[in-house]
């Protein structure tokens, strides 16, 4: 379930009892495919800025509502089919909570990933001398998964220990190579 | 030098630096812009129906985004011209 704003506009030539209907019947296609109306905003008629198929007003209408896609695609796609309606606007009234700071945590991830490229990963050391005589292919199967996770976690851990500060240096001369040549 | 000189001088005349425009919506605590609300919108699509930059405007990189795309909703809708002269 998504919140999502519908917004259309209705021919003004329309006489009232029709425009009631028309907006109780786009409202029953909401409540069909299973979506919940949670207000509808009419503003009656309305001046536009610029004509739209040689009229100067509309009748403005907002549905807010809940639903799944399938109600848009039913809703847009009956639109479409009337006349009457001279334009319409969907839009997803979701509100992101996430707000990202300034300067936090950006370079501390660059510099793991220049570790990453610098050091090549270390050999793999498979401990070959559990279960020698393994008769099904299943158990053989089971061990050798378990120490290769154990060698991947040492891989991390050696990588942290050993970024080299010489990276941040290498990135600054050039920069001072460029600020002598201007001199 | 300059310290003296502004001593100098008679009356409070002194250097005020331009006044720093502070992006508006921040200064309300928005952080959704609404394309219905047509009277907010025009103050950044004035005249012309440009939308104004953020140099003119003060609005923050964030907030003029925003902005940008709930006028241009409300173009769509007619609720704003595209052009007027």
């Amino acid at each position: 379930m998504r919140p999502y704003e519908t917004a259309f506009l209705i021919a003004p030539n329309l006489p009232e009892e029709d425009n009631e209907k028309l907006i109780d019947q786009m409202a029953d296609i909401v409540s069909k495919n299973k979506g919940k109306m949670i207000n509808i905003d009419n503003w009656g008629k309305r001046r536009l800025a610029y004509p739209i198929h040689k009229y100067e007003e509309a009748y403005y209408v907002f549905f807010l509502y809940e639903g799944e896609p399938a109600v848009l695609s039913e809703l847009e796609r009956r639109f479409k089919q009337t006349e009457a309606v001279l334009r319409y606007l969907t839009v997803r009234t979701e509100v992101k909570e996430s707000v990202k700071k300034k300067g936090r945590a950006a370079p501390k991830r660059k510099k793991k990933e220049t570790a990453a490229r610098k050091e090549p990963p270390p050999t793999e050391i498979k401990p070959e001398d559990d279960k020698p005589a393994g008769p099904s292919p299943e158990d053989t199967g089971t061990d050798t998964s378990t120490p290769e996770v154990v060698t991947a976690e040492e891989k991390v851990s050696d990588e942290k220990e050993t970024t080299p500060p010489v990276e941040g240096l290498q990135e600054e001369t050039p920069a001072e190579e460029e600020i002598k040549e201007e001199a | 030098m300059a310290r003296e000189q502004r001593r100098d001088r008679v009356g409070p005349r002194r250097y005020f630096p331009p006044k720093r425009k502070v992006c508006r919506f921040c200064e309300n605590k928005v952080r959704e812009i609404d394309y219905k609300k047509v009277d907010i919108l025009r103050k950044y699509a004035p005249e012309r129906g440009k939308i104004s930059p953020r140099r003119v405007t003060g609005t923050c990189a964030y907030h003029q985004r925003k902005l940008t795309t709930a006028i241009k909703r409300a173009r769509l809708l007619a609720l704003l011209p595209y052009i007027s002269d």
